[in-house]
């Protein structure tokens, strides 16, 4: 089967997180990228289908050319080939990453897409979704287990919802997102990382995708959360519950 | 003169970085207090199947092809993470793996190597005795040619990997009366006289090993005794099918197992200043964080030297080897000696910045401060490292 996986290139979870000082975006001067952490459950997830059923892993990337590294380290852990959407530097909304990844699947035709359920920069947890209704495809986000089942071509998925597992079935195409539970990500080894540089990458400029990506929301400003202020030491449990009361946390 | 990374390796690197921080660092601690074989197999398990143990070796048997500049420069994480390992695995593959890599016959390297290079066999060499170490032209143990077989008799002292080990290579020096004409040692009364390397197997009859030595350091590496009691060694198995050249091969292997030993050293400056950075903004004293101390300072700018300095002469000593360069070995022990003697140093300066917190086990700077010792004796000690400069030195100059 031929899995279509997402491979966004985010700043690493552990590094500090700095403004610009005008506001108009993170200080990435020294800063490490990386897959982003739930792209690379996806990416394993497919890697472990097509071990499993045979078939083809396609990663595709949309940003700027520093997206190759991206893509790079998902072909070294086993993914097949490689594209990169050039965007070229422009800001994209969700829908509009959502339009372009239907836009590739048109072209590439893929009998399952996985990606993760969001990105941890923004956070947004929009493109499965949209992705899934701009294709006409029946979807199944926060997966935490995916069985396939090739010759009645079904999906059986289990999600991580509020009040516990929910179990779905779905008929593929389908779109999947991944949850954190749903593996732990290979390393990719010495001979993978290896191995990847001769793997097919193809970049598509945005432009020669024709699709409207004009965004719908426009970015004014980022902010850094406000500085925690310093709390206040009281004598005893009268005093405490007085504070309480006077911060309104206790409401009589 | 230029110094870049392909981006391969760039990611090569920080694939196996995050290997070693997360996968091998939290074990390191256990691995120390309660040794166990089979948690340290497990390690090199995860090393194998990443690639990095066959990682140096040639890509026609098994391994990679990486150049010693990269691999050097990747097991800097893998020494910083974990001593133990990283000297199990450095035994491993530069010790035993590349000794038949550079000396062994075609069928030697295609028997031995892609089962090397895939961790499914792990490694030993055993040079030094109980009676001998520095002065390796005086060991004891004999081989004595018996048809088809060489019988082999010694016992071999601190041999790294020694009780996880399947195959050994055993050097032991052939009775006169078999030399081999062609050797290079034909007078028969030199000290070199008949040494020679011998590539045997775990389930060899007559090979014992002993139970691991209780260390000071780098405890989690599995150190014991061999003993050969009339090993019966097939004749096919005298590393490189030659008698006689067992000692200048051995050199030649230590050339590049040193560069190994100084990126031991340098692994562990390298934590010791991660933990002294960290313990020194967050321990106050006299309402100030220790960081804002100049002894304090002083002691943690002196690891930051030791670490730069020590990879410069790292990469140069590896760069050496790569281009085949008649100061690689010379270069190789200043390596070894110059970050070993600064090392043990630092490593201390780290526990003092610690104070009596870093006096108690399960501090890392105190495993740090008893791993780094090794650094200073394995391969050679700081006093056989000066000797083999000056007399290589001296060589040059002609007066020797």
């Amino acid at each position: 089967m031929k899995i279509l996986v997402t491979a966004k290139r985010t700043p690493d979870p552990y590094s500090k997180i700095k403004l610009k000082p005008d506001g108009s975006g993170i200080d990435t001067s020294n800063i490490k990228f990386v897959i982003n952490s739930f792209d690379e459950i996806a990416i394993e997830e497919g890697l472990r289908k097509k071990e499993k059923f045979g078939g083809e892993v396609v990663v595709v990337s949309i940003g700027t050319q520093e997206c190759v590294e991206q893509i790079r380290t998902a072909l070294a852990m086993g993914a097949d080939r490689g594209i990169l959407v050039d965007t070229g530097g422009r800001y994209l909304d969700q829908l509009g990453v959502a339009k372009i990844l239907a836009r590739i699947v048109e072209d590439e035709k893929p009998d399952l897409v996985i990606l993760g359920k969001q990105a941890i920069d923004d956070d947004a947890n929009q493109v499965s979704q949209i992705l899934a209704e701009l294709l006409g495809w029946p979807q199944a986000t926060f997966a935490s287990k995916v069985d396939i089942d090739l010759n009645s071509k079904k999906a059986v998925v289990e999600r991580e919802v509020d009040g516990g597992i929910e179990v779905d079935e779905v008929s593929l195409p389908a779109v999947i997102s991944a949850d954190l539970r749903l593996n732990q990500p290979r390393y990719a080894s010495l001979p993978g990382i290896m191995k990847a540089r001769q793997k097919p990458l193809k970049t598509v400029k945005i432009e020669d995708l024709k699709v409207d990506v004009s965004p719908s929301v426009e970015v004014l400003k980022f902010e850094a959360p406000p500085q925690r202020q310093g709390g206040k030491k009281v004598k005893d449990v009268d005093e405490l519950i007085q504070a309480l009361k006077e911060s309104k946390v206790l409401p009589f | 003169m230029e110094f870049l990374w392909s981006d391969e390796e760039k990611s090569l690197f920080s694939e196996f970085e995050r290997l070693c921080r997360e996968k091998i660092e939290p074990k390191a601690e256990k691995l120390d207090r309660e040794p166990s074989l089979s948690l340290i197999r497990e390690n090199l398990n995860i090393l194998a199947d990443f690639g990095y143990l066959g990682a140096p070796l040639p890509p026609e048997y098994g391994g990679l092809g990486l150049k010693w500049v990269t691999y050097f420069t990747m097991s800097e994480y893998l020494a910083k993470a974990c001593a133990s390992t990283y000297l199990s695995a450095m035994a491993h593959t530069l010790l035993c793996a590349n000794f038949i890599t550079m000396f062994g016959t075609e069928k030697q390297k295609r028997k031995y190597l892609p089962e090397l290079s895939q961790g499914k066999l792990i490694g030993v060499l055993c040079a030094t005795e109980p009676g001998c170490g520095s002065d390796l032209a005086a060991l004891k143990t004999k081989a004595v040619r018996d048809g088809n077989y060489y019988i082999i008799n010694g016992t071999k002292a601190y041999a790294t990997n020694g009780p996880i080990g399947d195959l050994f290579i055993i050097l032991a020096r052939c009775s006169e009366n078999s030399q081999n004409s062609e050797s290079d040692n034909k007078n028969p009364k030199s000290k070199y006289s008949g040494i020679t390397a011998f590539i045997v197997e775990r389930e060899t009859p007559g090979l014992i090993v002993g139970t691991p030595y209780d260390k000071l350091g780098c405890r989690g590496s599995p150190t014991s005794d061999i003993f050969l009691d009339s090993a019966k060694v097939p004749v096919e198995n005298v590393l490189g099918g030659v008698e006689g050249y067992g000692f200048k091969q051995v050199m030649k292997v230590f050339d590049i197992g040193r560069v190994g030993m100084a990126v031991y050293s340098l692994g562990i400056v390298s934590a010791c200043l991660e933990e002294s950075i960290r313990y020194s903004k967050e321990r106050y004293t006299f309402g100030k964080p220790i960081a804002a101390y100049e002894d304090i300072n002083f002691k943690i700018v002196d690891m930051q030297i030791t670490v730069d300095m020590g990879r410069s002469i790292v990469l140069r000593s590896a760069w050496a080897h790569d281009s085949g360069s008649e100061d690689a070995g010379v270069l190789a022990s200043c390596a070894k000696l110059f970050i070993a003697e600064r090392a043990t140093k630092n490593a201390s300066d780290a526990l003092q910045i610690f104070g009596g917190l870093g006096y108690i086990k399960g501090t890392k700077v105190e495993r740090l401060y008893r791993d780094v010792k090794l650094g200073e004796i394995g391969e050679g000690t700081n006093e056989i490292q000066r000797r083999i400069i000056f007399k290589r030195l001296t060589k040059e100059f002609g007066y020797s």
